[in-house]
């Protein structure tokens, strides 16, 4: 299962950097904070992403609203929509 | 020139099952030790995953890739354009975004780009997020 969300990354007041750690599960993404390099992984059936081990072992962050759909469904519910532009 | 083609082809029997991109993408080793457990990535690297696997029984062995932490680089400080830019995609445009809104503000991501990156680094005014795909 490929997964697409958004998470809180603010934990105890402090913000967090996130990226790929290179090593995926179940063919899902394990992330890691640049921080701590604790691994960060969404646990099948919740609404955040946990860290499994590292220094917020156990500490979860929030999942926010997203979708993953087609641009032209997503301009015709976000007509106000920005667009990422990136190389 | 068959000959060659032969023992290459005898040589891609024999070394193409054994080499890790092809058959597993599992860990380059797990280690053990004084009751911890890592897993080792291609660029040598260790990550603990002791808690990991006995609090959330992801096992070592089943993580893949370990591809390191700088094969994947996120997008930081990404640029967003607006309706009446040159660049904006018409709205016809049948490609995968991701999209969410927070804080009034919406904002779509190409998949083509998060597949590449996994991660955009992001924040809506003062509300700090992920972008994970």
């Amino acid at each position: 299962m490929q997964l697409a969300a958004v998470y809180s990354r603010v934990i105890d007041g402090e913000v967090l950097t996130f990226a790929a750690s290179g090593w995926t599960y179940d063919d899902t993404f394990v992330l890691y904070d640049h921080q701590t390099e604790s691994l960060w992984y969404h646990l099948s059936g919740e609404e955040s992403m946990t860290c499994v081990d590292g220094v917020y072992k156990d500490r979860k962050l929030p999942e926010l609203t997203s979708a993953l759909t087609r641009w032209n469904n997503w301009l015709e519910d976000f007509p106000a929509t920005k667009f990422l532009d990136y190389p | 020139m068959r000959l060659i083609i032969f023992i290459f082809s005898l040589a891609a029997l024999f070394v193409l099952p054994n080499c890790s991109a092809f058959s597993d993408p599992g860990p380059e080793d797990v280690i053990r030790e004084d009751g911890k457990v890592f897993i080792v990535d291609r660029t040598g690297k260790r990550w603990e995953v002791t808690h990991a696997e006995s609090r959330y029984g992801l096992e070592a062995d089943k993580f893949q890739f370990g591809l390191g932490p700088n094969a994947i680089l996120p997008i930081a400080n990404p640029r967003f354009i607006s309706q009446g830019s040159p660049a904006f995609p018409g709205k016809g445009e049948t490609f995968l975004v991701m999209g969410t809104e927070i804080n009034g503000e919406s904002r779509a991501y190409p998949i083509d780009v998060m597949s590449r990156h996994e991660v955009a680094i992001e924040n809506f005014d003062s509300t700090y997020v992920t972008v994970a795909y």
